[in-house]
Parts: structure tokens; sequence; C-alpha cells
């Protein structure tokens, strides 16, 4: 990744420099070359009038004196100057007087003279020009020549044209290669430390500063932003730090407090009971049946208040009690759960339905828990129903194991599931059903723990069907 | 046929006289263009060219018709009748017809050391000391020049004209 934009900028840079260079060095070249074009066609139309003047005048008095042949002698002076091809004398009628050519070959010569002037054609120049004698004019020179100077000058030029043209580009390549390790380098120093910091997080890391161009200033920026985002991190991480240990005090404090206010409810409590019981015994001679009755009830507030805080001991235990995972034989668990709750219904009639289950992954104790406490909320909720009913089973689903428990009970309005699994929270009166609400607030909390979920079905009068799903054996 | 570089002539069918008077009138025009004369030749800085014809004159007006408007370095020319040696000397350039061969010696002996410039047309002219002659060549009219001549009558004469001309130096005739 670094090399494509490493090798992107500096080609960028070398483009914009060799680009600039060319263009300068052709436009110079092309106005070089126009210029040299112009003047030398210029020069060239300056010699040729000036060598027709020359000859011209030479042939005054042949033209006066009507000497054919001296102005044809005159003529073939201009065997001297190579470019010029055909050259004639016309008379004071413009009639032909004498004529030159260099070789046979050449383009035949205008039979009359012409106007006056210098023509560029593209292969050749022509000129008409008077032979003047005292002021009047005795005739005309005609000249026709090539460019062969021109041409050749200006194949040289081509080549010193090419050869400057590689000359600078060389040099503007090898500058621009020295320019870009100035420009880019530091760019590219700032990137990689941008990166690196970006993938070390480490934001003591620092970016070269050794210029003071726009880029040194850049460098400088990123090191301040840098800097200030070092300070706000470290800021933030020592604030994290303390928050966490003063949840965490506050936590242990919540736990030892309730822990201890539980446990150290326990003694006077069992006190209570205790001589509340022996109260009652003593009174049982008594005649007022009131002091009967009345101890009787403290017993009993006593024993709930007893259950209400060991359930409260077992929900804390089950929120900090490390899990000890192994295979559990659902069948057996449920079983043994079962054969415990019949031996505590006494004379109740129950049909029991308990299908095959299987194996799942999970602490065994705790998901006793979870059994026990469905399967005595089944019997709980069955306890007025005439023809009790309790089912426990799987439902088959590929990735999970789903059991239920369903009973025939009480039911409950699907309104309030919401309420279902929260702590202290009851959908009965407690005088219908003795409870204190914190054993399925438990159930979840234990199937959450294994990374399963709890739900449940249920209809006023008609029963509930409580769902648990845990996971496979690997 | 011969065409006047300078000046064309209208005239048809001319006797081989009368044409040859043509062209050396033009000649005699186109000498003042090639021979320089010293100041001392001219009465006054804008003075004429003079050109002198020596008894009756040949041309029949055509000499006149050429120079007629014509001017060199400012000079204009006039034609004169010439009968006295004395009216001769101030002229530029003096012309003896054929006719006039016997009256030449006396002319050559009174203008030596004057830069008049004489011309004739008859054989050995320049020998006699004459400046320019006109003769025929294959039916071309050419002249010879005596260069000691030109030189006693202390002119300049144009390369050009040297070139176009046959040159009579006493030893011998050249060119």
């Amino acid at each position: 990744m670094a090399s494509t934009y490493r090798s992107s900028i500096q080609r960028k840079i070398t483009f914009v420099i060799l680009t600039a260079s060319f263009v300068s060095i052709a436009l110079t070249c092309a106005c070089f070359v126009a210029y040299e074009f112009l003047t030398f066609t210029q020069r060239m139309a300056e010699t040729l009038s000036a060598n027709a003047q020359l000859v011209g005048a030479n042939t005054t008095a042949a033209l006066s004196f009507d000497n054919k042949r001296d102005a044809q002698d005159n003529l073939r002076a201009l065997a001297a100057l190579p470019s010029v091809r055909i050259a004639a004398v016309y008379d004071k009628s413009g009639n032909l007087f004498a004529t030159y050519a260099r070789t046979s070959r050449e383009a035949p010569i205008p039979r009359t003279a012409a106007q006056d002037g210098i023509k560029f054609f593209s292969d050749r120049m022509i000129l008409f020009q008077p032979i003047m004698l005292d002021g009047s004019r005795i005739g005309t020179m005609f000249i026709e020549s090539g460019y062969g100077p021109i041409y050749s000058r200006f194949t040289t030029y081509g080549f010193i044209v090419i050869l400057v043209m590689l000359g600078s580009l060389a040099v503007a390549y090898l500058f621009a290669r020295r320019i870009q390790r100035k420009i880019s380098g530091p760019i590219l120093d700032l990137a990689d430390t941008a990166r690196s910091v970006s993938e070390s997080r480490n934001y003591s890391i620092r970016a070269k500063v050794d210029s003071d161009d726009e880029i040194g200033n850049l460098a400088a920026a990123f090191n301040e932003m840098l800097e200030q985002i070092h300070s706000l991190h470290e800021d933030l991480e020592q604030r994290v730090i303390q928050r966490t240990a003063e949840l965490e005090m506050a936590n242990k404090e919540l736990e030892a407090f309730s822990y201890s206010v539980s446990h150290d409810l326990r003694a006077p409590l069992r006190h209570l009971g205790g001589f509340a019981e022996l109260l009652r015994e003593k009174c049982n001679d008594q005649q007022d049946p009131n002091i009967v009755r009345y101890t009787g009830i403290i017993s009993d507030s006593a024993k709930k208040m007893a259950k209400l805080i060991d359930e409260l001991l077992e929900f804390s235990r089950m929120g900090r009690s490390e899990m000890k995972t192994q295979v559990v034989e659902l069948d057996d668990l449920v079983a043994e759960v079962v054969g415990e709750a019949k031996s505590g219904i006494g004379e109740r009639k129950i049909s029991w339905n308990i299908r095959p289950l299987a194996k799942t992954m999970g602490d065994y104790a705790m998901l006793k828990l979870v059994f026990q406490n469905l399967i005595s909320n089944a019997i709980k909720y069955t306890g007025k129903a005439d023809d009790a009913a309790i089912e426990i089973g799987l439902v088959p689903e590929p990735n999970r194991i789903v059991c239920y428990v369903k009973d025939n009970g009480a039911g409950f309005d699907m309104r309030f599931i919401d309420k279902l699994f929260g702590v202290f929270q009851r959908l009965h009166r407690l005088d219908e059903f003795e409870g204190i609400g914190i054993g399925l607030a438990n159930v979840r909390r234990i199937v959450e723990r294994h990374g399963g979920k709890v739900w449940a079905e249920g209809e006023v009068g008609k029963g509930a069907t409580f769902y648990v799903s845990l996971p496979l054996t690997n | 046929m011969w065409v006047s570089p300078s000046r064309t002539f209208g005239a048809e069918n001319p006797t081989k006289e009368e044409n040859k008077y043509k062209l050396e009138a033009a000649c005699l025009f186109n000498f003042l263009h090639f021979i320089d004369w010293p100041q001392n030749a001219f009465a006054a800085p804008n003075s004429p060219f003079c050109i002198g014809v020596v008894g009756e004159n040949p041309f029949d007006g055509i000499l006149e018709q050429i120079v007629a408007g014509e001017s060199i370095d400012g000079r204009t020319i006039e034609v004169r009748q010439i009968t006295k040696v004395e009216d001769a000397k101030r002229c530029n350039i003096i012309f003896f017809p054929e006719t006039q061969r016997d009256r030449c010696s006396a002319f050559l002996d009174a203008l030596g050391g004057t830069t008049v410039i004489t011309v004739s047309e008859f054989d050995q002219f320049t020998s006699l000391g004459g400046g320019i002659n006109f003769y025929l060549e294959n039916d071309k009219l050419r002249f010879e020049i005596n260069v000691a001549a030109m030189q006693a009558s202390q002119v300049q004469v144009s390369s050009k004209l040297l070139r176009l001309a046959r040159v009579y130096t006493k030893q011998g005739k050249e060119n």
C-alpha cells in the first residue's frame, strides 16, 4: 500500500516537471525555429533581391546597346549561387532579353515579365525586380531560387532541437527526482507516521519536522494534534480506570451488604421461629384458642421469611458463583427433580408425562435449580385443578436443545408476559398461590448464563408452558 | 530587328540608311548614361548635356525626338547644329556624319585637351584620334572606343560600356 501512493505522488511530480519543461522547451524551440525561418527567408529574399540588383545593374549597358550576349554573360555570374535555378532579363517592354538556367532540366522561363515583387512557393521563390538606369526603368530582372540552404539549415535545427529536448528532459528528470525527494519525502514520512500511530495506537510517536515550509507546518500541526489526542486518550483511560474501580467497589459493598443483611437476618429469625414454637407447645393446654392461633401465625411468618432470605441468598449466589460446566443428562436430572417433588406433594394426585430428553452442557447444580423452579411452579399452579397433569419434553430443533414444562393449571394472561421473569414480579395474588416471585428470575439468570433463553406461553385457566433453550453438547 | 531598349521607334520598313541613323541616335543618347564628364565640362551645375552634330543633320529629327523630355543626373539634353570648331567646344559629344569626314581633322586638332567626346561612323576615325566610332558587324551596329582619347578628355567611361565595345589602342585593335 505504501508503495502505491509513494509511486503515484512521485510519478505526479515527475510528470508535472517533465511536462512543464517539455512544453516550455517545445514552445521556445518552436518560437526560435519560426523566428529563424522568418528571418532566414527574409534574409534569403534580401540576398536574392541584392543579387538581382547587382546582376541587373551589370546588364544596363547590354540592355541599352542591345547586346544580348553580354547580358547572357552577366547572368552566368549567378552560377556562383547554387540555390538560383533560373534567371532572365526582360527589356523595357517586358520581352525576354537574356536567360540563365542552372541545368537543362529547370522549369521553363516566363516569356514575359510579371509584376514586380517576391513570391514564395512551397519549393521555390521567384523575384521580378526593375532594372533602372539613371532613374528610369530600362528592363526587368527575374530570378527563381530554391530553398536549399533553408532546408539543410532546418534539418540541422531539427537535430539541434531534438538534442536540446533530450538534454533538457534528462536534466529535468534528474532535477525532478531530486526535488520530489524533498517534497514527497516529508509527506510520505508524515503518512507513515500517521499510519503507524493508527496501527499501533501509540500516541507518543511524533512526525519529523525538518523544513519550515508548508509541509513542515503540516507536520508540526500534525504533532500538535497527536499531542492533544495523546493527552485526551490518557485522560479518558485514567477516568475509565477510576470509574471501573469505583463501580467495582460499589458492587462489592452492595453484595457484602446484601449478604450480611440476609445472613444476619437469619439468626434472629431462627430465634423468633424457635421461641414461637416453644410458646405454642407451652400454650397447648391453655383455654384461649387465640393464643394457639397467634403463635401459629408467628411461626409460619418466621418460616416464610426464612425461605425468602434463603432464596435471596440463592439469587445473589447465582449471580456470583462460578459455573462448573460438564455434560448433563437432562433425563437423569429431571427424574431426580420429579422424584424429590413427588415426595413433597403428599396426598395430591398429578398425572406425570415425562418424555425422553437430551444431553446438554452446563452446571449440574444450576440446571437442577432451573427444573426445580419450573416443576415446583407447575405443581403449585395446578394446585386448584381437578385432574392436574404435568408434561416435560423436547421441542425438536437442529442447533439447540429446547425443553418444555407444561401444565394445565391456572395459566397467565399473555399481556403480562414481560413481568413473568422479573424479580419480585407476581402475576397472582399471594393468597392464591404462595411464593415470593424470585424463582423465574433465577431461571432466566441461569439459562442466560448458559447462553440460552427462556420464554412461556399461557392462557388464564388453561395452563402454561415454559420453554428453556440450552446448548448442544459438542 | 533592332529594338532600342530605351526608345522604340514607330517607323515601318525603314531603309537601311534610315535604320542605321535611328540606332546611332539611340547610342549617342545612351553614351551619356555610361560616360561621366568632369564638373568643368559644364558651365553651371544644372547646365544641360549637349550633343552636337557637325554639318548637315542626318538624323531627320530622330535624335531630337529621343532626347526630348529626358534628363540624366538632373540635366536635360539638347541637340545643336555645329558649323564652327568654336561651337563644338561647348558640347559633350559631337558627331561627325560620314559626309563630314574631311572636316574632322581640323575639329580633332582643335578639341584636343577638351572634355568633348568625338563620335563618327567611318573607318580610321579612331586612328585619327577620334573617341568613338560606329561600325557594322554581322549587320549589327557596334562601336569602337579609343581609350587614349577618353583619358585625354578626362571623362570616366563605364566598364559596362567598355565591355560592349571594341577597344582601340595605338598598338592596334583589341577585343
